[in-house]
């Protein structure tokens, strides 16, 4: 907006923007060729192989909506596995979203160091990346594993629980480790956008009548770092949309009645294990405009920060 | 029920500590009710075992009669000290020159001298086998001692030609033939934690003798009854001291070793070995991993300038065992030159040592050689860790008794707020842990003394047991508290145990110096290796260590696929460049790679061969047209007779063959005969008696393992339905298959199959065999006595638990009685095979590389070269059934493996097929952990494979 204003204000500034923009679109050119290789192009790729039948040896055939059909109507565990994404993702998402928030915001309440060290500790599953593995061996089926060990020597129960074969817990586990990973690139950014947050604003809340933490929080922090939150929204929405890795190296795949299974899975065993990259694109073109529609629905939220309503 | 008691037994006795002694009866009369319970529900099962004990106890007499005729031997120790200590006098050689095989051979000789006198045989092996020789003596028609029917003579083997060279100068080991001579060895106890040769006491006048050959075959020049020797302790050397510059002799360049993994390698980064350059490849040393069990001996010949008085120096390398030393027997020409030549110690350094043989003052040893060849020797030998072995086992043992004495009383979850007694249940208790406390502190200062200091990774471990042990002793009302941490450290125990006898060790050269030299060959310094360090670094850059040796002079050149991790990959190379490119003049370029075959299909870039692929792979990618069709080799059905009957089965695809199988592993039957002994039960026959044993282990807190595979990850199910667990056994033992003929459907609602699954069900839901256990640990320390697991379990018991050495035993599966009254021990079998891609060029030398592969030869050497890098875990379990049959059974078990190796009925491949073993997996965990009916879920999931089978047909019959 700003640079429309001055270019129609002065010619010459203009010619000097076009050689400058001239500059910038070199300088993108290295990114750009690998976002359109390695991001954009799959994604095409993908919606027109939606339509195809195609076993990455012989050549794809087209086969029209064959496969969407197929999705909704012919695939019971499509159905199953739609459900458990999305119970993944209306629970794991906002709670790991809100817990990342909250403890930001706690964190942010100490001293620099004590703070660094903090929030590295909370990143740190993050970070590690397949930290989660640890949860295998406390939750191991064994009688040795450290929660059965633990409730039998309390004699809660008397004989091991195999946790991640058993439809009754495994759903609940797999999101306790999912928001115990959730403290990632959304926790991080929500303390760099506390920080941003003007003081001022503060101050001038404090004279205008802001009487607690609560409403400092409501009316002036939320507001402040809107765009950070939003940024965090969209990250945990892709995070948590795309739970697979830990379900299937945790409960296995197919987990028990498919019970945990989400799309992720089910695309890449669609894919890798029975070789139909065409139903497989079908399923991940449906998994994308679902995050698109939530992104949608996330980013209307956020915009109620801070209103009266 | 039981949680609630809990509770509130646990409130009484927070809430009454003085009623202590009331609330401790409660817990015990309600234990007591419901063993009732337990053993009312099965009273009716229990009259049927008495019927069938009394049965059996005739067919018991009936074996007994026959065995009588055997009369039993005594062991070894036994049989010495029953014996007179007195030498025999004179060498009494038996001139034979025939050749023996499991027939043997028989003659006559005579004895001047009563005594004692060694067993040895001057021999060559004359078939192609790898395996150390079997070999049983009998004197008088009689085996002396229970040893003596399988006396192990190991092959001698020598470099084929000097290390290799290729056109750039790269030099790399020289294959391994059998030495085309009679060369002379004592029978010698390789059990490893003994180091002595075996005596046979003859008396005076004429014996008869008879040599049979349990495994292998071979040509006997003379059986030699020597006197025993007895070293004398060292007391200097006599004569001209030599005066010269140090003679050197490359360990690499040996004459015989007595094993054909025992090449040269090469340490590509040191610049003390010799010979070296930091831009080749060269094979510079010998030893390492494939030189550490007891028994394993190197021959040099050296050539001596002048007779004269020598020292003896060695460049070596120990960095194996840390803070600890590694023994050597060492003979000259073959006999020992003084006592101390017994134990030869290399100690540890983590880099390459420039030693003089000397003793523990430093002073050297000399030795006088007179001029001309000799031949000296190395031998492993546990040396002083003899003496900690033997107890440390006799420990170990006690250890896992007591644990399981302590289950039998405790169960496998010990409840921490419970009064076991355990030190009044088990009577003799506190002297056992006092006897083994002593024992372990005894080790412990052992070790100390062999290695000079108190820190090592194996007093460490010991340390661990004895706190635990002290623990348990000062609070024996809770002793039972500390079961867990008892068992965790008796395990580690118990594999630094099978680690113990391991003696490794990297031999460079071997010096001669002048006494009075006192300058010493030294490694290189700082500056020297650093210096190497950098053009080595510099010349990675040029060289292409992929093509090191495989000659470019090739004609044909392969690629290969293999999804191993690196330590098989080298050896596998090794193997190629060592035998498989200079025989068949093909070149093969292997990589390590963890890709599916389909992405390289799709860019068009892929492998002539893969190697070990899953199971379910080779007909999912024939059914796309990406795999070349092996029966249209003219030789496929001769190659095919190398495996077991059918083990093609699963590779096969409307009539074509799509890949060889290259591994097989089946099940096979565990349990340990002390824990059958005591309880008095016979070795299970039918699953009708498998369960009858199952459920009095059971009743007496043991356990018994019948496996099931959770699918843990994606890949699992490409393992094939007869890998994962016991339920297609017990289909296939009841005649039932699980598809339909042609393979569009499956067969899981067929009412039969239906109630062979609730069979197999019903171990883990009425007997409550637990579906993840470690079944090792557990048949280790006997808490589980008895188990169903891969063959291949065998080889790791074998090295990994030598304490429960001769109490545990093998045996075929149980069997199934059909209707018509035959019994069948059918078994699934699970495995990998390797395959031609259609894309390759050169079908005719990647055909070549396969029947390479699965010929008996390779498939042995490469299981026993990886077995003794990786340990006992490496093992391959081998498709082919002469490597199989070739491997290192012991006579019984040998039988065992034969049979159920017939039995073996593979599972078919068809589209979609892993459906079923998800289809499978869904049903169990739904039968066991939601109590559902067997027969709704396999209609309900069959329903699912189905549709699955169906589309996956549909999609490529069109």
């Amino acid at each position: 907006m700003k640079n429309k204003d001055i270019l129609k204000a002065n010619q010459s500034v203009q010619n000097m923007y076009r050689r400058e923009n001239r500059v910038c679109w070199l300088l993108l050119i290295p990114f750009m060729s690998l976002f359109f290789l390695f991001t954009l192009l799959p994604v095409f790729s993908s919606v027109v192989l939606s339509f195809f039948e195609y076993d990455m040896i012989s050549f794809p055939s087209f086969t029209g909506i064959g496969n969407y059909l197929r999705m909704f109507t012919g695939d019971k565990v499509f159905l199953t596995v739609l459900g458990n994404t999305l119970a993944f993702a209306v629970v794991t998402g906002p709670l790991g979203f809100i817990i990342s928030f909250l403890l930001a915001w706690f964190i942010n309440e100490f001293n620099p160091i004590a703070r660094s060290i903090l929030s590295f500790l909370f990143y740190a599953p993050a970070l590690v990346g397949n930290a989660y593995f640890i949860w295998t061996v406390a939750f191991s089926g064994d009688s040795m594993g450290y929660v059965n060990n633990f409730l039998i020597s309390f004699g809660f129960i008397t004989e091991p629980i195999v946790w991640f074969k058993d439809v009754r817990y495994n759903m609940t586990i797999i999101m306790i480790v999912q928001l115990w990973m959730s403290m990632g690139v959304s926790f991080l950014s929500n303390i760099a956008g506390l920080q941003n947050v003007n003081k001022e604003l503060y101050e001038a809340g404090a004279i205008d009548g802001v009487r607690t933490r609560w409403h400092e929080l409501w009316y002036i922090t939320l507001p402040g770092m809107k765009n950070i939150l939003l940024f965090g929204a969209v990250m945990q929405i892709q995070s948590v949309f795309s739970i697979g890795a830990i379900v299937s190296q945790m409960a296995g795949y197919p987990s028990i009645n498919n019970s945990v299974d989400t799309i992720v899975n089910l695309i890449s065993d669609v894919g890798t294990m029975r070789y139909e990259m065409g139903y497989a694109a079908t399923l991940s073109v449906f998994l994308f405009l679902m995050m698109a529609v939530f992104r949608v629905l996330v980013g209307n939220l956020l915009n109620m920060l801070g209103s009266d309503d | 029920m039981n949680r609630l008691l809990a509770i509130l037994l646990t409130i009484v006795i927070c809430t009454v500590p003085f009623g202590m002694a009331v609330s401790a009866d409660e817990v015990s009369s309600v234990t007591d009710g419901q063993m009732e319970i337990t053993e009312s529900e099965y009273s009716e099962n229990e009259e049927t075992v008495v019927d069938e004990e009394t049965s059996e106890e005739n067919a018991t007499e009936d074996n007994l009669a026959e065995q009588e005729t055997e009369i039993p031997l005594v062991e070894y120790n036994e049989y010495i000290e029953s014996k007179p200590q007195n030498t025999g006098d004179g060498e009494i050689v038996v001139d034979a020159g025939t050749s023996v095989n499991n027939e043997g051979f028989t003659t006559t000789f005579t004895v001047e001298t009563e005594g004692l006198y060694t067993i040895g045989m001057s021999y060559k092996a004359t078939d192609n086998k790898t395996s150390d020789l079997t070999v049983g003596l009998k004197i008088d028609g009689e085996y002396p001692f229970s040893e003596a029917s399988r006396f192990v003579f190991p092959r001698f083997w020598t470099d084929k030609e000097k290390s290799r060279e290729d056109e750039r100068g790269n030099t790399y080991a020289p294959e391994q033939v059998i030495y085309d001579n009679y060369y002379f060895a004592e029978a010698f106890d390789i059990s490893g934690w003994s180091s002595s040769v075996y005596n046979v006491y003859l008396t005076a006048g004429e014996h008869e003798c008879t040599v049979n050959a349990q495994n292998g075959e071979f040509e006997l020049e003379k059986i030699v009854f020597g006197v025993p020797e007895s070293a004398q302790d060292y007391s200097g050397a006599e004569g001209d001291e030599y005066d010269g510059e140090p003679i050197v002799y490359e360990a690499e360049d040996a004459f015989l070793k007595t094993s054909n993994a025992l090449a040269g390698k090469g340490d590509l980064f040191s610049s003390s070995v010799t010979p070296n350059n930091p831009m080749l490849s060269m094979i510079n040393y010998i030893g390492s991993s494939n030189w550490k069990e007891a028994g394993e001996t190197i021959y040099w010949k050296i050539n001596v300038p002048k007779t004269a008085v020598y020292t003896l120096g060695f460049s070596y390398r120990q960095s194996e065992i840390i803070n600890g030393n590694c023994y050597r027997h060492l003979k000259i020409d073959g006999k020992t030159p003084f006592a101390e030549a017994e134990k030869v110690t290399f100690s540890y350094d983590d880099s390459w040592q420039y030693n003089l043989w000397s003793d523990k003052e430093g002073t050297p040893y000399k030795v006088l050689l007179t001029e001309g060849e000799h031949t000296l020797s190395l031998t492993v030998t546990p040396g002083d860790m003899t003496n900690v072995i033997s107890l440390l086992n006799g420990t170990v043992a006690e250890l896992g008794n007591l644990y399981r004495d302590i289950t039998m009383i405790t169960g496998e979850s010990v409840d921490t707020y419970r009064d076991y007694g355990l030190f009044n249940q088990i009577p003799d208790m506190e002297d056992k842990l006092n006897t083994m406390l002593e024992d372990l502190k005894s080790a412990n200062k052992m070790f100390e003394e062999i290695a000079g200091h108190s820190s090592g990774s194996y007093t460490s471990v010991i340390n661990g047991m004895i706190r635990v042990i002290e623990k348990m002793l000062a609070k024996k009302y809770s002793a039972h508290r500390y079961v867990s941490s008892y068992y965790s450290s008796y395990s580690s125990l118990s594999a630094s145990l099978a680690e113990m006898r391991n003696m490794p060790l990297d031999l460079d050269k071997i010096i001669l110096y002048s006494p009075t030299e006192d300058k010493l060959l030294k490694k290189d310094g700082f500056f020297g290796s650093t210096w190497f360090s950098v053009i080595r670094f510099i010349s990675s850059f040029v060289t292409d260590y992929n093509m090191i040796g495989s000659g470019d002079s090739a004609k044909e050149k392969l690629t290969v696929w293999v999804g191993w991790g690196r330590d098989q990959a080298q050896i596998f190379d090794t193997m190629l460049k060592t035998s498989f490119t200079p025989s068949k003049n093909i070149a093969v370029e292997l990589k390590v790679v963890n890709a599916t075959v389909v992405q390289a299909l799709l860019s068009g870039d892929g492998p002539d061969c893969i190697l070990q692929h899953s199971r379910t792979e080779p007909v999912n990618l024939a059914m796309r047209g990406a795999l070349y069709d092996l029966t249209q080799f003219e030789d496929c059905n001769e190659v095919l007779e190398r495996f077991a009957e059918g083990a093609d089965v699963p590779y096969r695809y409307k009539g074509g063959l799509y890949a060889l199988p290259d591994t097989q592993s089946f099940y096979m039957m565990f349990y340990r005969t002390d824990v059958f002994e005591e309880f008095g039960f016979s070795v299970p026959k039918t699953w009708e008696e498998f369960e009858e044993v199952a459920m009095l282990l059971i009743k007496n807190n043991l356990s018994v393992s019948v496996p099931y595979t959770q699918i843990t990850d994606m890949t699992m199910v490409n393992s094939g339905v007869g890998s994962l667990s016991l339920f297609p056994t017990f289909a296939m033992q009841n005649g039932l298959s699980l598809y339909t003929e042609d393979g569009k459907s499956t067969n899981l609602s067929d009412p039969q199959v239906i109630s062979s699954f609730k069979k197999f069900t019903d171990f883990y839901t009425k007997l409550r065999i637990p579906t993840t256990m470690s079944f090792f640990n557990r048949f280790r320390s006997g808490t589980a006595p008895l188990g169903i697991d891969s063959y291949l379990l065998y080889t790791t018991i074998e090295a990994g638990a030598p304490e429960i050495d001769g109490r545990w035993s093998m045996a075929q599966i149980p069997a199934t009685v059909r209707e018509d009254g035959s019994l069948s021990a059918t078994s699934s079998a699970g495995g990998t095979g390797c395959a031609i891609l259609n894309i390759s060029k050169n079908k005719k030398a990647a055909w070549e590389l396969l029947k390479w592969w699965t010929s008996a030869e390779t498939q042995l050497a490469y299981s026993n070269n990886v077995e003794s890098v990786l340990g006992p875990t490496g093992r391959i379990s081998v498709s082919n059934t002469e490597a199989l049959f070739n491997m290192s059974w012991e006579g019984d078990i040998a039988e065992q493996i034969k049979a159920a190796r017939e039995e073996i009925e593979e599972v078919p491949e068809y589209p979609g097929s892993y459906y079923l073993s998800r289809a499978l997996d869904h049903s169990f965990w739904n039968v066991v952990n939601s109590n559902k009916q067997p027969k709704d879920m396999l209609t309900t999931w069959g329903k699912e494979a189905d549709e699955e089978i169906a589309r996956k047909w549909a999609q490529y019959e069109k």
